[in-house]
């Protein structure tokens, strides 16, 4: 018999911190990206999710959609698009990938060409506010229910943000509870890790939980 | 008095319970905003439902605004062309003029035990200069295009921003290398403001009917400042090519603000322009015509935006909000508002804004479908409780410099 803890809730609320840097061609982009603390590559590389499709654009993180939107360059899109940096432990290997597949690019370039005036990518990082919400549940059912209330950026912390910053943690908060909390659920457990979770909006990741959740739910009764 | 739950039904529980939440962790403490006017422009709109609203969450905040003669007015409005990319050549009696007036106000601004003050805008930037002592944190925030600022204006004043805990801009494309923290907070509309509170058709009707606004024809409007980097006498020129397709008429609604002493030299331009064709009219309007703006904005076919410099284009966004397919020049902070065919059109050119004017009206049905995605999209980014929500979180991240993730 497994142990019985109740899941508390946080909310996680950004505000951002442009560096004053831009880059106008990749050349320079590279060099910033290099240069660049965790806490720029984070928030570009993980953060992404956190902007809603309008914002978004097509691909899963700013770099990627910045090769497409601002130097126009789909093919490096695509590859920057493909590439998951949930798939590093450490954000600074994340780094280092990123930077061998635009250094590998630009070598197949006969030039490097310059963005559009207004149209460079400006680094930026953010700074979260981490605090507890007055949302806790007890069983599977209760997080379900949770899930139609919590907001955005308290899903985004739970389901994505946690699993990076915090070394201990390789899945999601709810996965994590479930499994140390209720027996008979590694079916469930395993639906949700399955998710192909980067490459979808938090609208999209919210209603794929809630429709794992209620499926198990329904089974069970 | 409007309160804070009274914009649940909008923006829904969940985010006025983040609100809350975050306010309590600054509980208590004293802020004061200063700018340059109580009346006209984006800024004073926001400060006027943003500071009550942090009063009732019981953040101590002041609104204070600078005094200055007309010759410093002319000297802030050039420096806010020249920061915006105009051509604008500065004195050192200019110069002296601006500290001058500066230091006056330090004298008379009271800053007593101030957690934090909040200078918006160049006007009021040197203040911090003449306060050396003083326990609070300053910051500076931007309201305008900083993009390419003109270079010995910005080294002029870069040396008071330096002085500056933090910068505030609207967007990441007007941050600039400095020593010092920079965040971005984009402004917001309110939308239980008259400005943008729901009007029935009736209602709109009756408001516009002292104007006697051309009937059964598509009406094209701009509203915003008689102001050269609004480009209204571009918005003529651009009515004229559509109007060799499509019967229409054009609607340029204008306010005035005490700091901008050069709108009626603009409107003259645009009268010029307009060449006395029936099918345009010039309102030029007062201070306190929210309602009508609004009415004249749910009213209209289309809604164009074609500046040419922008802060963020707060105009944008209202029109979004209800529901319109905005075209927008694309500069600024209409850049993050409008996305082709998702949220609105940018353009680029008098032929561009032409041509979306036309793809508009022959297109009903796209105009229907991108104004209803652009008022999401506002409803999720641009209204005042982001807005509180992200100065209740500056607040908190001033009181832990350094720190990444603030845990509670």
């Amino acid at each position: 018999m497994k142990k019985k803890e109740k899941l508390n809730f946080f909310d996680s609320i950004s505000l951002l911190s442009p560096t004053g840097q831009k880059a106008g061609n990749l050349k320079e982009f590279l060099h910033i990206l290099e240069e660049s603390e965790d806490k720029v590559i984070f928030h570009h590389l993980y953060k992404s999710q956190m902007k809603s499709f309008e914002k978004m654009g097509e691909y899963p993180n700013d770099f990627a959609n910045w090769a497409a939107y601002g130097i126009e360059d789909v093919a490096l899109a695509e590859k920057l698009a493909n590439f998951n940096p949930y798939d590093f432990q450490k954000v600074s290997q994340a780094r280092e990938r990123l930077a061998e597949i635009i250094e590998e690019h630009m070598w197949d370039l006969p030039t490097i060409p310059w963005v559009r005036p207004g149209s460079e990518f400006y680094f930026s990082s953010a700074t979260s506010i981490v605090l507890p919400m007055d949302i806790e549940v007890g069983n599977i059912a209760e997080l379900r229910k949770a899930l139609d209330i919590l907001p955005d950026s308290s899903l985004h912390f739970h389901f994505y943000e946690e699993r990076k910053r915090n070394k201990d943690k390789e899945h999601d908060d709810f996965s994590i509870w479930i499994e140390d909390n209720f027996d008979g659920t590694d079916r469930l457990v395993e639906e949700i890790r399955k998710i192909d979770f980067y490459f979808f909006s938090l609208d999209e990741i919210r209603k794929k939980i809630i429709h794992i959740l209620d499926e198990y739910l329904q089974e069970k009764n | 008095m409007i309160a804070l739950d009274d914009y649940t039904d909008i923006v829904g529980k969940k985010n006025i319970d983040q609100i809350r939440a975050l306010a309590r962790l600054s509980e208590g403490k004293k802020v004061i905003m200063v700018n340059s006017t109580k009346d006209g422009g984006g800024v004073a709109e926001i400060m006027h439902r943003l500071i009550p609203l942090l009063n009732e969450l019981n953040i101590d905040c002041k609104w204070l605004t600078i005094e200055g003669d007309e010759d410093f007015f002319n000297i802030t409005k050039d420096m806010h062309n020249g920061l915006q990319g105009d051509k604008e050549v500065f004195t050192q009696k200019d110069y002296d003029k601006y500290l001058e007036v500066n230091r006056k106000n330090s004298n008379n601004i009271d800053l007593g035990d101030a957690d934090m003050v909040v200078i918006h805008d160049p006007q009021p930037l040197a203040l911090k200069h003449f306060y050396r002592n003083g326990r609070a944190k300053w910051v500076w925030r931007c309201h305008i295009d900083m993009s390419r600022p003109e270079l010995p204006l910005w080294k002029f004043l870069r040396k008071y921003i330096v002085e500056y805990d933090a910068s505030i801009f609207s967007i990441a494309k007007f941050s600039k290398s400095l020593p010092h923290p920079q965040y971005l907070i984009a402004p917001s509309i309110d939308p239980l403001s008259d400005k943008n509170r729901f009007l029935h058709k009736t209602e709109v009707e009756k408001i516009l009917r002292p104007f006697g606004l051309p009937k059964d024809k598509h009406m094209i409007l701009q509203v915003s400042r008689f102001d050269r980097f609004k480009d209204p006498v571009g918005v003529v020129k651009a009515f004229r090519l559509v109007k060799k397709e499509i019967d229409c008429s054009l609607v340029l609604a204008g306010g005035t603000a005490s700091d901008d002493p050069e709108g009626l030299e603009v409107l003259e331009e645009v009268k010029k322009e307009a060449g006395g064709d029936p099918d345009i009219k010039l309102l030029l309007l007062e201070p306190k015509s929210d309602i009508i703006i609004n009415a004249l904005q749910r009213k209209a076919d289309v809604v164009i935006q074609k500046s040419i410099k922008e802060g963020f284009g707060l105009v944008v966004t209202e029109a979004m909000w209800k529901e319109k397919a905005v075209i927008g020049g694309g500069v600024g902070g209409i850049t993050i508002q409008l996305y082709n065919h998702r949220t609105g059109f940018l353009v680029n050119s008098i032929e561009g804004a032409a041509y979306r004017i036309r793809y508009l009206i022959n297109r009903p049905e796209v105009a229907k479908r991108v104004g209803q995605k652009a008022k999401l999209f506002a409803a999720e980014n641009y209204l005042i409780t982001r807005h509180l929500r992200d100065y209740l979180a500056l607040f908190s991240i001033l009181d832990n410099p350094g720190k990444n993730i603030i845990k509670v």
